[in-house]
């Protein structure tokens, strides 16, 4: 047996006392006194799948409805409890520290969007007449080959880009002001409008839900909108760590 | 009543809902603190999933279907597209079949990479519902659709 490392949470941390992790293993606490660190107990040679990734994701979103966490990367095990208080909490104690007091009364939300094709379609040739026309052209001349169609898709597909990122650049106007950080914008894929990870105060967390639920009346008709979380802030550790989250 | 004047805030009751798979495999992976010592964890099949998921799908038969679709398209509904019920019920039975087209593609690939793992297949299925509307399915995986690096003019 070795232990599974989820994350860090303060000793004083009140959390959910019957959270179950990898392997159906009860979660638990080792302290060094000050901060603790979850774990569980996992049979090493066994294969993590897709349970043990969601495992992981969801003891730690948890936990973050209670406390502040600092969430470790999935995949981490230490020989036993005895490794995890000296190589997790005393070799890191400044790190871990230095986090918890960032991330402090914080919670990591996470929206996206994805462009509903046909609506979006719909909203493109709306705007832009001169697609419709050429449609239309093609459509009475009849028999259109098949570059002249390339090339009205091509079209089609630049003004459908264009319109994402206007409205990608729309959503996060009414979400960056609500959030204490915005994470690094993803490399969106391709019906994706936004993909962005916000670090959000919980006193902040209503305002928040607000300001994507008017999100989904404006847009919910063009798009689906998914919104995630609360998670621990692991898009703001790194950033943490550089030094990039300036109020701490 | 002033009240019943008001335009509600929103009219959904939003709440985040927890992350899926997909979500899962964006954030924990390469996310989240390290430390130098330890021992990895031994991950079949993710590893594969995170490059064959990214599928590049911008091609000739992609531009083509964008052709298919607004050829299809009846702009004389567009009058009624400023009409929120409508479109909300136009979306809830039919978007999803209808948004699927290319991008299938590369759901199906990383459906099939996670059932050669070696956990049941009912876990999707245990996701919990999400709270409000227009969610389909597509957030599985979705996020892992062809990437296309994007200057987002920011």
């Amino acid at each position: 047996m070795v232990v599974h490392l989820y994350g860090v949470v303060s000793a004083q941390a009140r959390l959910p006392d019957d959270l179950q992790g990898r392997q159906e293993a009860p979660v638990r606490r080792v302290s060094d006194g000050e901060r603790d660190a979850l774990i569980s107990d996992v049979d090493p040679d066994r294969h993590a799948g897709r349970r043990d990734l969601l495992a992981h994701a969801h003891v730690l979103e948890r936990c973050v409805e209670e406390a502040t966490v600092v969430p470790f990367q999935f995949g981490i095990a230490l020989e036993d409890d005895d490794a995890v208080r000296e190589r997790v909490l005393t070799q890191q104690r400044a790190q871990l520290a230095h986090l918890l007091r960032v991330f402090q009364e914080h919670v990591q939300l996470t929206v996206q969007a994805l462009h509903q094709e046909e609506p979006a379609l719909r909203e493109v040739l709306h705007r832009w007449p001169d697609l419709v026309a050429e449609r239309d052209r093609l459509q009475r001349v009849g028999q259109a080959g098949d570059l002249a169609q390339v090339q009205l898709g091509q079209a089609v597909a630049a003004a459908l880009e264009d319109l994402t990122i206007e409205d990608g650049a729309m959503m996060m106007e009414r979400l960056a002001p609500l959030a204490t950080a915005v994470g690094q914008p993803q490399a969106l894929g391709d019906t994706e409008v936004l993909h962005a990870a916000f670090l959000v105060a919980r006193s902040r967390r209503l305002d928040f839900d607000h300001a994507v639920g008017g999100l989904r009346d404006d847009y919910g008709h063009r798009m689906t909108i998914r919104y995630i979380g609360p998670q621990p802030p692991y898009s703001f550790v790194e950033p943490a760590m550089a030094g990039e989250l300036s109020w701490a | 009543m002033t009240i019943t004047q008001q335009r509600p805030t929103n009219r959904y009751l939003e709440r985040p809902a927890p992350s899926s798979l997909a979500d899962v495999i964006n954030t924990i992976l390469d996310k989240g603190l390290v430390i130098d010592i330890y021992i990895r964890v031994s991950l079949v099949g993710i590893e594969l999933i995170t490059i064959d998921a990214r599928i590049v799908i911008a091609s000739v038969d992609t531009y083509l279907r964008f052709a298919q679709a607004v050829n299809r398209l009846d702009l004389t509904q567009t009058e009624t597209a400023g009409i929120p019920e409508l479109m909300e019920d136009l979306n809830s039975s039919g978007a999803k079949g209808k948004t699927s087209g290319a991008i299938e593609g590369a759901k199906d690939k990383l459906g099939e990479l996670f059932s050669t793992d070696d956990q049941d297949e009912d876990d999707r299925e245990k996701e919990p519902a999400r709270s409000s509307g227009g969610r389909s399915d597509s957030g599985r995986g979705s996020s892992q659709q062809s990437r296309r690096p994007r200057d987002r003019g920011e």
